[in-house]
């Protein structure tokens, strides 16, 4: 993502170098100036997350089980299990519905959301900090919130479309429909999240570069597709990478919303280890499941970085 | 060069902040006991872990300024959302953690923290006169209920509920139906749920999800299999047949789950919660709801519920197939951890919360509505505050007790999976009954094996 | 004239797809509210009730399970949390957008990876770890569990921004002489500011936000006002009269700093446009 190393323009010029003592300290911090800013960060993240992250992944290979102390190594025997588990193609299925889903909807959304909010009039200050409201809102409370919404019986969003005499599905029962709502639960939250990124993007935009594509006769939508939206390429292309990786963490909304039900009709990975491994306590089985989480994951980045444009 | 070195001075901080509150965030036990001989353990501090919500509990920590004036211990009374306790604990307890002493717990996992030595056992403070006054009589706590808590001859808890799963029924709609008494059997119970199943309201409700595996069916297949013995219940037989899975109880139970759940039950019943039911009982969209006592103070409270004065409770009784032990109990029980620093100081507490004086003052309070303890549940004045035909139904269940909710072995948690799996897909699809239960027995006698079975039976 | 006419009614239509957005995103809040200040017997009531008796009971019921209390931990969690990760997280960003540095591949990777890793994976062994090293249950632990949670997104967010800003500027002040510390201040950060400014409180509200990690690492006395809301489900049913009063509270005072903080937001996030 980034150019190559600065040469060190510095040491070019005399009387840089020739400035008081201190120069030598301040000299090696300024070369390794990215090293020294770069690396507290790295340092207290492999302090923390080091120690858990070998201990899951050897739990991945043993058949660890909560209740009872004795446990062995089993090699890869989670892993055949997990191969030969009917439910599993539905995980996978779940979980790759549910991020893409998301990911796409929730960035095109955002996309013209972050359009909208550049529209300049008095009170667009106001209209933008409401649309953050939904970001505010801890997820726990969004899950809560729209399932008492979805709800099939007293649901406001039935009751709404009784008014407008269109048909009330059964959100909460229908495993068709299972997915669905997952997806418009966490677009009020992803939406505005993505739109909030995109219009700070979308101001960093040069004034120039807009108008002289204006001054050489494009209309707005052109301007808009061939100067700003290739500009704003690389928050674009960060934007969509992490809402695809967000989208596999999703869980304590979907263990709310709908409980991965019916059935296993809505469980992505995400809550099919958290069931097996503090509801059932197989905690190698989650484990091993989980490191495949993370390399279907690393697939699914890859991929991206291979199709979408990243640089300007 | 001035901000980086602020920069190094920011790190600095934070690390010294670390330090220091990673030195300051010990909890729990501290202090050290006095010599008074009448507060032997005077001064000390332990902490007792229990569940938010629940009134029960709420009128155990009213009681706290008492038991410190009593005893000179103080209780550092720490309420753990359900959803975080369930975890903790048992984490809590695997890395023998010092920091909780006693907690209130289920008894289902009973075998596996027997096996881990998670608990202490209680018989040297229960045969001690020195540490359990002569009023405490610890017989008073019904056996059935208190078998929940032994293993191995030892006493691992005491039982401050029994809990037990009953019928919930609203009689303006019973009533409006023509139906006269509440359900005999388990095919007048499906008869009364269709003929209640109208536009306004559903027939029958129960917790159908997947995740609640341990409080939906599980009270409703002892109308249909027999019991077997105190330790592994409905589930084995003393040679590990899975009962549940014997033809011609399975498909027997399994019709009449599917019927009763497609045809008379709420709309996406599949996904329904202990809450969905609750509220749908409470705002008068179904007509029966089988589930724990432990929502009767909910149902009957007029601020969340449009059917307080139309509710009533029944005891379906028992089938010829399980004549004995078809009430579904819950029990929950006091703890001591192992690894507590303070277990005399522990065992006041847990003695002090079993008590009979204390068990009376929480049922007359309305708090407690299944106490453990005989003599409470027989006295006058209980029987008055409770609600009516509660107190029938009660009575019944604790005649026919079944305590074991899950076997009571260490593999009783890993039978779950197949067995939540085969109630979903009961209800979600229309996969042949028969194959289903098949299914079921298969996964359950597949996680047996591989745990070692058929092993002798446990002696106790 | 004819061009005025259509600018007015690109105009007007923005505006109107702007205000039916706002009524979608703010229908959810509407429940959140009635359920807040009405009995649950009226909040669940089915064809839903909009207009029945008022009470705070369930704020009652809320501050007497100390909420005041869990807010205040939510605070002081949010702050350190969102403060640490910004003073690691931005520069560490800076320093991916600029060049080459030792450990920049590992760095890099090892970021991507620890986001992609779903905390319900880890939070056994995270919560075995940190009770050896006596953290759980305190400011210090929640702090460092949260960061690593949000370092990745911000390193690679403000990265981006940073990409954003022309490396002639920076160029140009360093023939000058300035220091690589200087440039950054100076130069890159202000120029950046928008979008760092933006990460800062998508980061603060998503920690404000975060749920399951001091669920289970949080202890007695130290839980936020999430775990807080969360007292009141019990395992024989919740009252969600209180859960939606402690969300609403969780709301508000966010809400109002947006508002206040937009002021000077906005003046940061124009001028910065007028100057790029």
């Amino acid at each position: 993502m980034a150019t190559d190393a600065e040469p060190d323009v510095r040491a070019r010029n005399p009387d840089v170098r020739a400035r008081t003592a201190g120069a030598h300290v301040r000299a090696h911090i300024d070369r390794h100036f990215l090293a020294f800013v770069s690396w507290p960060g790295l340092i207290v993240m492999l302090a923390v997350t080091a120690v858990p992250f070998v201990i899951t992944i050897g739990m991945g290979f043993t058949n660890y089980n909560l209740v009872q102390p004795a446990w062995r190594f089993i090699g890869f025997a989670n892993f055949v299990a997990l191969w030969h588990d009917p439910q599993t193609p539905r995980i996978v299925f779940n979980t790759l519905y549910i991020v893409i889903g998301l990911t796409v909807l929730s960035t095109a959304l955002g996309l013209l959301l972050a359009v909208l909010m550049r529209t300049a009039f008095p009170g667009i200050g106001i209209i933008r900090s409401l649309y953050t409201l939904p970001i505010m809102t801890a997820g726990i409370v969004v899950a809560i919130t729209w399932r008492a919404m979805f709800n099939n019986q007293a649901g406001w969003v039935n009751y709404f479309l009784g008014l407008l005499h269109l048909p009330q599905p059964l959100w909460l029962g229908d495993p068709h429909l299972a997915i669905p709502v997952v997806i418009i639960a966490s677009l009020w939250t992803a939406v505005p999240f993505q739109a909030i990124l995109l219009f700070a993007g979308l101001l960093t935009v040069p004034r120039e570069l807009q108008q002289a594509a204006e001054v050489d006769g494009a209309g707005p939508v052109r301007v808009f597709w061939h100067v700003t939206l290739v500009h704003i390429r690389p928050v674009l292309f960060i934007v969509v990478v992490l809402r695809l990786i967000d989208g596999f963490r999703l869980f304590e909304q979907i263990q709310v919303l709908t409980t991965g039900g019916p059935g296993i009709a809505s469980t992505p990975f995400s809550l099919q280890i958290y069931n097996t491994g503090l509801l059932y306590q197989q905690l190698g089985y989650a484990a091993a499941m989980g490191i495949v989480l993370v390399l279907l994951v690393a697939l699914t980045v890859g991929i991206t970085f291979l199709v979408l444009p990243r640089r300007i | 060069m001035r901000i980086a070195r602020r920069k190094y001075a920011a790190v600095g901080a934070a690390a010294g902040l670390v330090l220091a509150l990673g030195a300051c965030s010990s909890s729990g036990s501290s202090g050290s006991s006095s010599g008074n001989s009448s507060k032997p353990y005077a001064g000390t501090t332990i902490t007792y872990e229990t569940y938010t919500a629940t009134p029960e509990f709420t009128y155990y920590k009213s009681l706290m300024p008492q038991f410190t004036a009593e005893t000179g211990i103080n209780v550092h009374f720490v309420e753990l959302p359900v959803s975080s306790i369930d975890q903790t604990i048992q984490l809590q307890l695997k890395s023998k953690d010092t920091g909780v002493d006693v907690f209130s717990y289920g008894t289902e996992d009973l075998p596996n923290f027997v096996a881990a030595g998670d608990v202490a056992p209680l018989n040297s403070y229960l045969n001690s006169s020195a540490d359990t006054a002569a009023t405490y009589n610890f017989s008073d706590v019904a056996p059935a209920i208190e078998a929940s808590c032994q293993s191995g001859g030892k006493t691992y808890c005491i039982a401050s509920h029994a809990g037990g799963a009953l019928l919930y029924y609203n009689t303006a709609m019973f009533k409006a139906a023509g139906i006269t008494s509440p359900p005999q059997s388990p095919a007048e119970v499906l008869a009364d749920a269709k003929k209640l199943t109208t536009p306004a309201h559903a027939g029958f409700c129960v917790r159908g999800d997947k995740s609640q595996a341990l409080y939906d069916a599980f009270q409703m297949w002892n109308w249909f299999i027999p019991y077997n013995n105190p330790i592994t219940g409905t589930y084995f037989d003393k040679s590990w047949n899975f009962l549940i899975g014997q033809e011609p109880n399975a498909s027997a139970f399994g019709s009449f789950y599917r019927d009763i759940l497609q045809n008379a039950a709420p709309k996406g019943i599949a996904t329904y919660l202990v809450d969905n039911c609750l509220q749908d009982f409470q705002q008068g969209r179904v007509a029966m709801w089988q589930d724990d006592s432990g929502s009767i103070p909910l149902v009957l409270d007029p601020t969340q519920s449009k059917v307080a004065n139309s509710t009533a409770f029944w005891e379906v009784p028992c089938q010829p197939v399980n004549p004995t032990n078809c009430a579904l109990v819950q029990p929950f029980g006091v703890w001591m951890n192992n690894a507590s620093l303070h277990k005399g100081a522990s065992w006041q507490l847990i003695q002090f919360l079993t008590s009979p004086q204390t068990q009376k003052g929480a049922a007359l309070a309305k708090d407690l509505l299944t106490p453990s303890r005989t003599s409470v549940l027989n006295d006058p004045q209980v029987v008055a505050a409770l609600p009516p035909t509660f107190d029938q139904a009660l009575k019944y269940i604790l005649a026919h007790p079944d305590a074991a909710l899950l076997p009571g072995i260490p593999q009783g948690v890993e039978i779950i999976p197949p067995i939540a799996d085969g109630l979903s897909t009961l209800v979600t699809t229309q996969q042949s009954v028969a194959s289903v239960m098949a299914t079921m027995t298969s996964g359950v006698n597949a996680i047996m094996k591989q745990a070692g079975y058929p092993k002798p039976f446990p002696s106790s | 004239m004819r061009m005025r006419r259509r600018r007015h009614g690109i105009l007007a239509a923005r505006i109107l797809l702007l205000l039916i957005g706002l009524v979608l995103i703010g229908i959810p809040f509407l429940w959140i509210l009635l359920t807040a200040f009405k009995y649950p017997v009226d909040a669940d009531a089915s064809p839903p009730v909009f207009i029945s008796p008022l009470t705070l009971s369930n704020f009652r019921a809320l501050f007497q399970d100390n909420y005041a209390q869990s807010l205040l931990n939510s605070v002081i969690i949010t702050a350190l949390a969102t403060g640490f990760t910004l003073i690691v997280g931005i520069p560490a960003g800076y320093a991916f957008a600029r060049g080459k540095f030792r450990g920049r591949g590992f760095f890099g990777s090892f970021l991507l990876f620890s986001r992609m890793v779903p905390p319900v994976i880890y939070i056994i062994p995270l919560f075995l770890f940190f009770h050896f090293l006596n953290l759980i249950g305190s400011f210090t632990g929640l702090t460092l569990a949260y960061l690593t949670g949000l370092l990745p997104f911000t390193v690679w967010m403000s990265a981006s921004y940073f990409q954003g800003v022309p490396v002639e500027l920076e160029e140009a002040a360093r023939v000058d002489g300035a220091s690589r510390l200087r440039v950054f201040f100076r130069i890159a950060l202000p120029l950046a500011l928008p979008g760092v400014v933006s990460v800062g409180l998508l980061i603060g509200m998503a920690a404000w936000g975060e749920y399951f990690i001091p669920l289970i690492l949080g202890g007695f006395g130290t839980e936020p006002a999430t775990v807080g809301i969360v007292d009141f489900i019990g395992v024989d049913g919740s009252s969600w009269g209180p859960m939606a009063a402690g969300a609403l509270c969780l709301i508000v005072p966010v809400f109002v700093a947006t508002l206040i903080a937009q002021r000077s937001l906005l003046e940061g996030l124009t001028s910065g446009a007028l100057k790029g």
